[in-house]
């Protein structure tokens, strides 16, 4: 095999992925290790004081803002094999929320579940999409060279 | 869709990493095209058939009867 200008360059690209991935990882670290540590602690003071409050809401400021941010420079820098997978990955998220929560809410008026719980169902909408992302992923990786 | 990429790749030595840099993409994508598991979008289907210097019909065809085969 030849390891030419195309290899430089994919090398370039896969840099710039893995970089920005990091950045994400890392931002949403430091944020939610904040954020958490501040509810933490106004949570031990019984009610906190005004400035734990304030620096809680700007560490969820700038999660969301930088997520957005990173989300798309990620965008601009990916394939579009990588968006495709993104696509199917959301869309099936999409799909069971669409269907779990009424399911779930239709089955509570019927007196045969208990409230719908948020957390529930925004887990397995997001489970649901990292598994459907992940197996793209790992079915178009497989080395057939 | 079918394709002929694997071939016209290894006729030039190339690996999927090293196509994959000179049309834009990753080598995951150049393997799922060869594998039959991505059809290109328009704009890399050309982009590939300028590199090899070939209509994009002497490398993709949709698997009836026609040139491109895996």
């Amino acid at each position: 095999m030849q390891h030419g200008e195309g290899e430089r360059l994919e090398a370039q690209r896969r840099k710039r992925f893995w970089t920005i991935l990091g950045a994400l990882f890392v931002l949403g670290g430091v944020a939610g290790f904040a954020t958490g540590f501040l509810a933490g602690f106004n949570d031990a003071r019984e009610g906190g004081s005004a400035g734990y409050m304030t620096a809680g809401t700007i560490g969820v400021v700038i999660l969301v803002v930088g997520a957005a941010y990173g989300s798309w420079k990620f965008f601009q820098n990916v394939d579009e094999v990588e968006i495709a997978d993104n696509l199917w990955g959301s869309l099936i998220g999409l799909y069971v929320y669409a269907l779990l929560f009424p399911a779930w809410w239709a089955l509570n008026l019927l007196g045969q579940a208990p409230v719908p719980d948020d957390w529930t169902i925004f887990g397995a909408s997001m489970f649901s999409a990292v598994a459907v992302y992940l197996y793209r992923k790992a079915r178009s990786s497989r080395l057939t060279d | 869709m079918e394709n002929r990429l694997r071939v016209l790749r290894a006729e030039r030595g190339w690996s999927q990493a090293e196509l994959g840099g000179r049309v834009g993409v990753s080598r995951q994508a150049v393997n799922a095209i060869e594998t039959g598991k991505h059809d290109p979008s328009l704009p890399l289907a050309f982009k590939i058939a300028r590199l090899f210097e070939l209509p994009i019909e002497d490398i993709f065809s949709d698997g009836s009867g026609s040139n491109a085969t895996r």
